[in-house]
Protein backbone atom coordinates (compact mmCIF):
# COMPACT_ATOMS: atom_id res chain seq x y z
CA UNK A 1 0.00 0.00 0.00
CA UNK A 2 1.13 3.56 -0.60
CA UNK A 3 2.72 4.80 2.65
CA UNK A 4 0.38 7.80 2.75
CA UNK A 5 -2.64 5.50 2.35
CA UNK A 6 -1.32 3.07 4.97
CA UNK A 7 -0.96 6.00 7.38
CA UNK A 8 -4.57 7.03 6.81
CA UNK A 9 -5.75 3.43 7.33
CA UNK A 10 -3.80 3.16 10.59
CA UNK A 11 -4.98 6.50 11.97
CA UNK A 12 -8.58 5.92 10.96
CA UNK A 13 -8.67 2.49 12.61
CA UNK A 14 -7.40 4.15 15.78
CA UNK A 15 -9.97 6.95 15.61
CA UNK A 16 -12.73 4.36 15.23
CA UNK A 17 -11.59 2.37 18.27
CA UNK A 18 -10.43 -0.70 16.37
CA UNK A 19 -7.89 -2.14 18.78
CA UNK A 20 -7.52 -5.83 18.06
CA UNK A 21 -6.11 -6.92 14.70
CA UNK A 22 -5.20 -10.35 13.37
CA UNK A 23 -2.91 -10.42 10.35
CA UNK A 24 -1.85 -12.83 7.68
CA UNK A 25 0.85 -10.90 5.83
CA UNK A 26 0.02 -9.67 2.34
CA UNK A 27 2.13 -7.73 -0.12
CA UNK A 28 -0.32 -4.89 -0.71
CA UNK A 29 -1.32 -4.49 2.96
CA UNK A 30 2.20 -4.92 4.32
CA UNK A 31 2.75 -1.24 5.13
CA UNK A 32 -0.35 -1.21 7.34
CA UNK A 33 0.95 -4.32 9.13
CA UNK A 34 4.25 -2.54 9.80
CA UNK A 35 2.57 0.60 11.11
CA UNK A 36 0.06 -1.09 13.43
CA UNK A 37 2.80 -3.38 14.79
CA UNK A 38 4.79 -0.34 15.94
CA UNK A 39 1.76 1.36 17.48
CA UNK A 40 0.95 0.40 21.09
CA UNK A 41 -2.72 1.29 20.54
CA UNK A 42 -3.14 -2.01 18.69
CA UNK A 43 -3.00 -5.59 19.89
CA UNK A 44 -1.68 -7.35 16.78
CA UNK A 45 -1.89 -11.12 16.46
CA UNK A 46 -0.17 -12.74 13.46
CA UNK A 47 -2.08 -15.86 12.40
CA UNK A 48 -1.47 -18.91 10.21
CA UNK A 49 -4.80 -19.07 8.38
CA UNK A 50 -7.55 -16.54 7.71
CA UNK A 51 -10.31 -18.69 9.27
CA UNK A 52 -8.24 -18.79 12.43
CA UNK A 53 -7.90 -15.00 12.26
CA UNK A 54 -11.69 -14.58 12.04
CA UNK A 55 -12.25 -16.99 14.96
CA UNK A 56 -9.75 -15.10 17.13
CA UNK A 57 -11.37 -11.76 16.22
CA UNK A 58 -14.81 -13.10 17.20
CA UNK A 59 -13.49 -14.04 20.64
CA UNK A 60 -11.79 -10.67 21.08
CA UNK A 61 -15.01 -8.89 20.12
CA UNK A 62 -16.88 -10.79 22.87
CA UNK A 63 -14.25 -9.44 25.23
CA UNK A 64 -15.14 -5.89 24.25
CA UNK A 65 -12.46 -5.20 21.64
CA UNK A 66 -13.48 -3.98 18.22
CA UNK A 67 -11.53 -6.22 15.90
CA UNK A 68 -10.28 -6.48 12.33
CA UNK A 69 -8.36 -8.92 10.16
CA UNK A 70 -5.82 -7.80 7.57
CA UNK A 71 -5.29 -10.25 4.71
CA UNK A 72 -5.03 -10.79 0.98
CA UNK A 73 -8.36 -11.34 -0.74
CA UNK A 74 -7.28 -14.94 -1.50
CA UNK A 75 -7.65 -15.43 2.25
CA UNK A 76 -11.33 -14.65 2.01
CA UNK A 77 -11.86 -18.09 0.47
CA UNK A 78 -9.91 -19.70 3.32
CA UNK A 79 -11.95 -17.75 5.87
CA UNK A 80 -15.37 -18.65 4.50
CA UNK A 81 -16.12 -21.47 6.96
CA UNK A 82 -15.46 -19.22 9.97
CA UNK A 83 -17.33 -16.28 8.41
CA UNK A 84 -20.28 -18.47 7.51
CA UNK A 85 -20.55 -20.17 10.89
CA UNK A 86 -19.83 -17.13 13.07
CA UNK A 87 -22.01 -14.88 10.95
CA UNK A 88 -23.20 -12.81 13.91
CA UNK A 89 -19.82 -11.71 15.24
CA UNK A 90 -18.74 -8.22 14.10
CA UNK A 91 -15.35 -8.14 12.39
CA UNK A 92 -13.82 -5.75 9.91
CA UNK A 93 -12.19 -7.48 6.92
CA UNK A 94 -9.41 -5.33 5.47
CA UNK A 95 -8.21 -6.89 2.26
CA UNK A 96 -6.13 -6.13 -0.77
CA UNK A 97 -8.09 -6.57 -3.99
CA UNK A 98 -5.66 -8.61 -6.04
CA UNK A 99 -6.98 -9.17 -9.54
CA UNK A 100 -8.98 -5.96 -9.61
CA UNK A 101 -8.85 -4.09 -12.92
CA UNK A 102 -5.35 -2.63 -13.17
CA UNK A 103 -3.48 -5.28 -11.16
CA UNK A 104 -0.36 -6.08 -13.22
CA UNK A 105 0.37 -9.41 -11.49
CA UNK A 106 -0.42 -12.53 -13.53
CA UNK A 107 -1.61 -14.39 -10.41
CA UNK A 108 -4.04 -11.68 -9.39
CA UNK A 109 -7.05 -12.43 -11.54
CA UNK A 110 -7.67 -16.01 -10.30
CA UNK A 111 -7.84 -14.49 -6.82
CA UNK A 112 -9.93 -11.49 -7.73
CA UNK A 113 -12.53 -13.23 -9.86
CA UNK A 114 -14.12 -14.94 -6.86
CA UNK A 115 -13.78 -12.12 -4.32
CA UNK A 116 -17.01 -10.18 -4.80
CA UNK A 117 -19.17 -13.27 -5.53
CA UNK A 118 -17.91 -14.90 -2.31
CA UNK A 119 -18.67 -11.76 -0.28
CA UNK A 120 -22.11 -11.62 -1.85
CA UNK A 121 -22.74 -15.32 -1.15
CA UNK A 122 -21.80 -14.79 2.50
CA UNK A 123 -24.06 -11.75 2.73
CA UNK A 124 -21.14 -9.55 3.76
CA UNK A 125 -21.51 -5.83 2.88
CA UNK A 126 -18.39 -4.42 1.22
CA UNK A 127 -16.84 -1.38 -0.39
CA UNK A 128 -14.02 -1.24 -2.96
CA UNK A 129 -11.66 1.57 -1.97
CA UNK A 130 -9.66 2.80 -4.96
CA UNK A 131 -9.03 6.43 -3.99
CA UNK A 132 -6.99 7.66 -1.08
CA UNK A 133 -9.55 10.34 -0.31
CA UNK A 134 -12.17 7.60 0.26
CA UNK A 135 -10.22 5.62 2.87
CA UNK A 136 -11.23 7.55 5.98
CA UNK A 137 -14.94 7.62 5.24
CA UNK A 138 -14.98 3.96 4.14
CA UNK A 139 -13.36 2.75 7.36
CA UNK A 140 -15.68 4.90 9.47
CA UNK A 141 -18.75 3.62 7.65
CA UNK A 142 -17.61 -0.02 7.74
CA UNK A 143 -16.96 0.23 11.47
CA UNK A 144 -20.45 1.60 12.02
CA UNK A 145 -21.94 -1.19 9.97
CA UNK A 146 -20.21 -4.03 11.86
CA UNK A 147 -22.08 -2.72 14.92
CA UNK A 148 -25.45 -2.20 13.27
CA UNK A 149 -25.32 -5.40 11.19
CA UNK A 150 -23.66 -7.42 13.99
CA UNK A 151 -21.53 -9.23 11.48
CA UNK A 152 -18.57 -8.91 9.14
CA UNK A 153 -18.05 -5.97 6.76
CA UNK A 154 -15.28 -5.92 4.13
CA UNK A 155 -13.12 -3.22 2.56
CA UNK A 156 -11.17 -4.09 -0.59
CA UNK A 157 -8.16 -1.87 -1.25
CA UNK A 158 -7.07 -1.31 -4.82
CA UNK A 159 -6.33 1.43 -7.39
CA UNK A 160 -4.31 4.41 -6.23
CA UNK A 161 -4.31 3.28 -2.57
CA UNK A 162 -1.93 0.43 -3.43
CA UNK A 163 0.35 2.29 -5.81
CA UNK B 1 -13.69 -42.63 31.19
CA UNK B 2 -16.88 -40.97 29.97
CA UNK B 3 -17.19 -37.34 28.91
CA UNK B 4 -20.23 -36.82 31.13
CA UNK B 5 -18.26 -37.83 34.24
CA UNK B 6 -15.45 -35.45 33.28
CA UNK B 7 -17.97 -32.65 32.76
CA UNK B 8 -19.59 -33.34 36.16
CA UNK B 9 -16.18 -33.20 37.83
CA UNK B 10 -15.31 -29.99 36.00
CA UNK B 11 -18.65 -28.35 36.81
CA UNK B 12 -17.94 -28.61 40.53
CA UNK B 13 -14.71 -26.62 39.98
CA UNK B 14 -16.13 -23.86 37.78
CA UNK B 15 -16.95 -20.46 39.32
CA UNK B 16 -16.80 -17.29 37.20
CA UNK B 17 -14.62 -18.69 34.41
CA UNK B 18 -15.62 -18.02 30.79
CA UNK B 19 -16.25 -21.40 29.21
CA UNK B 20 -16.11 -21.65 25.41
CA UNK B 21 -17.71 -24.86 24.16
CA UNK B 22 -17.32 -26.57 20.80
CA UNK B 23 -20.21 -27.88 18.75
CA UNK B 24 -22.03 -31.21 18.97
CA UNK B 25 -22.66 -33.43 21.97
CA UNK B 26 -19.98 -31.73 24.11
CA UNK B 27 -22.13 -28.61 24.02
CA UNK B 28 -25.36 -30.50 24.74
CA UNK B 29 -23.87 -32.45 27.66
CA UNK B 30 -22.13 -29.43 29.24
CA UNK B 31 -25.36 -27.44 28.98
CA UNK B 32 -27.19 -30.29 30.70
CA UNK B 33 -24.64 -30.46 33.53
CA UNK B 34 -23.83 -26.79 33.99
CA UNK B 35 -26.10 -24.32 32.19
CA UNK B 36 -24.88 -20.79 32.94
CA UNK B 37 -24.57 -17.40 31.28
CA UNK B 38 -20.77 -17.64 31.32
CA UNK B 39 -20.89 -20.45 28.72
CA UNK B 40 -20.27 -19.54 25.10
CA UNK B 41 -21.68 -22.16 22.73
CA UNK B 42 -20.11 -22.07 19.29
CA UNK B 43 -21.21 -23.94 16.22
CA UNK B 44 -18.11 -24.15 14.07
CA UNK B 45 -15.56 -26.89 13.49
CA UNK B 46 -12.08 -25.79 14.56
CA UNK B 47 -13.19 -22.49 16.03
CA UNK B 48 -13.33 -22.98 19.82
CA UNK B 49 -9.62 -22.83 20.72
CA UNK B 50 -8.92 -19.82 18.47
CA UNK B 51 -12.07 -18.07 19.69
CA UNK B 52 -10.90 -18.73 23.26
CA UNK B 53 -7.54 -17.20 22.41
CA UNK B 54 -9.14 -13.96 21.23
CA UNK B 55 -11.31 -13.84 24.34
CA UNK B 56 -8.35 -14.50 26.64
CA UNK B 57 -6.26 -11.78 24.98
CA UNK B 58 -9.11 -9.25 25.20
CA UNK B 59 -9.80 -10.04 28.88
CA UNK B 60 -6.41 -10.97 30.35
CA UNK B 61 -7.73 -10.78 33.94
CA UNK B 62 -10.45 -13.42 33.28
CA UNK B 63 -9.86 -17.15 33.17
CA UNK B 64 -11.00 -18.70 29.90
CA UNK B 65 -11.58 -22.42 29.55
CA UNK B 66 -12.20 -24.08 26.18
CA UNK B 67 -13.99 -27.40 25.86
CA UNK B 68 -12.86 -28.82 22.53
CA UNK B 69 -13.17 -32.19 20.78
CA UNK B 70 -10.65 -34.23 18.78
CA UNK B 71 -12.47 -33.76 15.45
CA UNK B 72 -12.79 -30.02 15.86
CA UNK B 73 -9.23 -29.64 17.18
CA UNK B 74 -7.88 -31.54 14.17
CA UNK B 75 -9.90 -29.25 11.88
CA UNK B 76 -8.20 -26.17 13.33
CA UNK B 77 -4.83 -27.70 14.23
CA UNK B 78 -2.86 -24.73 12.93
CA UNK B 79 -4.44 -22.64 15.70
CA UNK B 80 -2.19 -24.43 18.21
CA UNK B 81 0.83 -22.67 16.70
CA UNK B 82 -0.65 -19.22 17.31
CA UNK B 83 -1.84 -20.24 20.80
CA UNK B 84 1.70 -21.24 21.71
CA UNK B 85 3.22 -18.07 20.27
CA UNK B 86 0.71 -15.80 22.03
CA UNK B 87 0.96 -17.91 25.21
CA UNK B 88 -1.89 -16.30 27.20
CA UNK B 89 -1.57 -17.11 30.90
CA UNK B 90 -5.34 -17.17 31.41
CA UNK B 91 -6.32 -19.84 28.88
CA UNK B 92 -6.83 -23.57 29.36
CA UNK B 93 -8.03 -26.04 26.79
CA UNK B 94 -9.58 -29.43 27.38
CA UNK B 95 -9.82 -31.69 24.35
CA UNK B 96 -12.29 -34.54 24.74
CA UNK B 97 -10.75 -37.19 22.54
CA UNK B 98 -13.10 -40.08 21.79
CA UNK B 99 -11.13 -40.95 18.65
CA UNK B 100 -14.20 -40.59 16.48
CA UNK B 101 -16.86 -38.31 15.01
CA UNK B 102 -19.40 -39.40 17.57
CA UNK B 103 -22.14 -36.88 16.82
CA UNK B 104 -22.54 -38.27 13.31
CA UNK B 105 -22.35 -41.96 14.17
CA UNK B 106 -18.84 -42.75 15.36
CA UNK B 107 -16.62 -42.91 12.26
CA UNK B 108 -12.98 -42.90 13.45
CA UNK B 109 -10.95 -39.69 13.55
CA UNK B 110 -7.18 -39.65 12.97
CA UNK B 111 -6.53 -39.95 16.71
CA UNK B 112 -7.88 -43.52 16.48
CA UNK B 113 -4.73 -44.32 14.48
CA UNK B 114 -2.23 -42.97 16.98
CA UNK B 115 -2.22 -39.23 16.29
CA UNK B 116 -1.31 -37.69 19.65
CA UNK B 117 -2.87 -34.25 20.18
CA UNK B 118 -0.93 -33.53 23.39
CA UNK B 119 2.37 -34.29 21.60
CA UNK B 120 1.34 -32.02 18.71
CA UNK B 121 0.51 -29.25 21.21
CA UNK B 122 3.89 -29.69 22.92
CA UNK B 123 5.57 -29.63 19.52
CA UNK B 124 3.82 -26.34 18.81
CA UNK B 125 5.27 -24.96 22.03
CA UNK B 126 2.53 -25.49 24.62
CA UNK B 127 4.81 -26.99 27.28
CA UNK B 128 1.97 -27.81 29.67
CA UNK B 129 0.10 -30.25 27.41
CA UNK B 130 -0.82 -33.58 28.99
CA UNK B 131 -3.06 -36.59 28.42
CA UNK B 132 -5.55 -37.78 31.05
CA UNK B 133 -6.59 -41.42 30.83
CA UNK B 134 -8.72 -41.68 33.95
CA UNK B 135 -10.93 -39.39 36.02
CA UNK B 136 -8.26 -38.91 38.66
CA UNK B 137 -5.75 -37.64 36.09
CA UNK B 138 -8.45 -35.49 34.49
CA UNK B 139 -9.36 -33.82 37.79
CA UNK B 140 -5.70 -33.17 38.59
CA UNK B 141 -5.22 -31.59 35.15
CA UNK B 142 -8.27 -29.34 35.41
CA UNK B 143 -7.49 -28.33 39.00
CA UNK B 144 -4.04 -27.24 37.86
CA UNK B 145 -5.51 -25.48 34.85
CA UNK B 146 -8.03 -23.54 36.93
CA UNK B 147 -5.42 -22.53 39.48
CA UNK B 148 -3.89 -20.50 36.68
CA UNK B 149 -0.54 -22.07 35.98
CA UNK B 150 -0.51 -20.50 32.51
CA UNK B 151 -1.53 -21.79 29.11
CA UNK B 152 -2.39 -25.46 29.38
CA UNK B 153 -3.98 -28.21 27.35
CA UNK B 154 -5.41 -31.47 28.66
CA UNK B 155 -6.35 -34.22 26.23
CA UNK B 156 -9.00 -36.33 27.96
CA UNK B 157 -9.10 -39.80 26.44
CA UNK B 158 -12.76 -40.78 26.66
CA UNK B 159 -14.89 -43.61 25.39
CA UNK B 160 -17.50 -42.89 22.75
CA UNK B 161 -20.65 -42.60 24.83
CA UNK B 162 -23.42 -40.02 24.63
CA UNK B 163 -25.82 -39.23 27.44
CA UNK B 164 -29.51 -39.23 26.56
CA UNK B 165 -29.83 -35.43 26.43
CA UNK B 166 -33.37 -34.02 26.16
CA UNK B 167 -34.04 -32.14 22.91
CA UNK B 168 -33.11 -28.48 23.21
CA UNK B 169 -33.13 -25.73 20.63
CA UNK B 170 -29.80 -23.94 20.27
CA UNK B 171 -29.45 -20.79 18.20
CA UNK B 172 -26.06 -19.16 17.78
CA UNK B 173 -27.42 -15.63 18.19
CA UNK B 174 -29.29 -16.58 21.38
CA UNK B 175 -26.18 -18.17 22.80
CA UNK B 176 -24.02 -15.23 21.75
CA UNK B 177 -26.31 -12.62 23.30
CA UNK B 178 -26.59 -14.46 26.57
CA UNK B 179 -22.80 -14.77 26.81
CA UNK B 180 -22.07 -11.21 25.70
CA UNK B 181 -24.56 -9.73 28.18
CA UNK B 182 -22.92 -11.76 30.92
CA UNK B 183 -19.58 -10.21 29.95
CA UNK B 184 -21.09 -6.73 29.73
CA UNK B 185 -22.54 -7.07 33.24
CA UNK B 186 -19.59 -8.75 34.89
CA UNK B 187 -16.98 -6.51 33.22
CA UNK B 188 -19.10 -3.34 33.15
CA UNK B 189 -18.26 -2.73 29.48
CA UNK B 190 -20.28 -2.30 26.31
CA UNK B 191 -19.72 -5.06 23.78
CA UNK B 192 -22.81 -4.61 21.62
CA UNK B 193 -22.22 -0.83 21.23
CA UNK B 194 -25.81 0.20 20.50
CA UNK B 195 -26.17 3.47 18.62
CA UNK B 196 -28.07 6.31 20.23
CA UNK B 197 -31.34 7.46 18.68
CA UNK B 198 -31.06 11.17 17.91
CA UNK B 199 -33.85 13.10 19.50
CA UNK B 200 -35.57 15.59 17.21
CA UNK B 201 -37.90 18.26 18.47
CA UNK B 202 -41.41 17.48 17.14
CA UNK B 203 -42.85 20.87 18.21
CA UNK B 204 -42.30 22.44 14.76
CA UNK B 205 -45.13 20.29 13.41
CA UNK B 206 -47.63 21.81 15.80
CA UNK B 207 -50.06 24.35 14.41
CA UNK B 208 -49.45 27.88 15.61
Amino acid sequence: MKPSSARIVTETLKNNEVRFITVLPDGWMFEVYEMISKDPHFKVVPVTHEAEGVNICAGAWCGGMRSAIIMENSGLRAATEALGRLYCFPVLLLMSYRGDIGDSAYFGRPIGRTTEPVLQALGIPYLVVRKEEDIERSIRDATRTIDTAQGAVALLFSGETVG
Amino acid sequence: MKRIDCLKALASQIQDELVVVTLGVTKAEWDLINPRDGNCYLSGMGSAASFGLGLALALPHRKVMVLESDGSMLFGLNGLATLAVQNPKNLSIIVFDNECYESIGGAPSQTAFGVDLAAIARGAGIANATTARDLNQFQKGTEQALKGVGLSLVVAKIEAWIVDVPAKYFHLLDARNRFVRYIEQSEKISVLRPSKIHRRDPSKWKAN
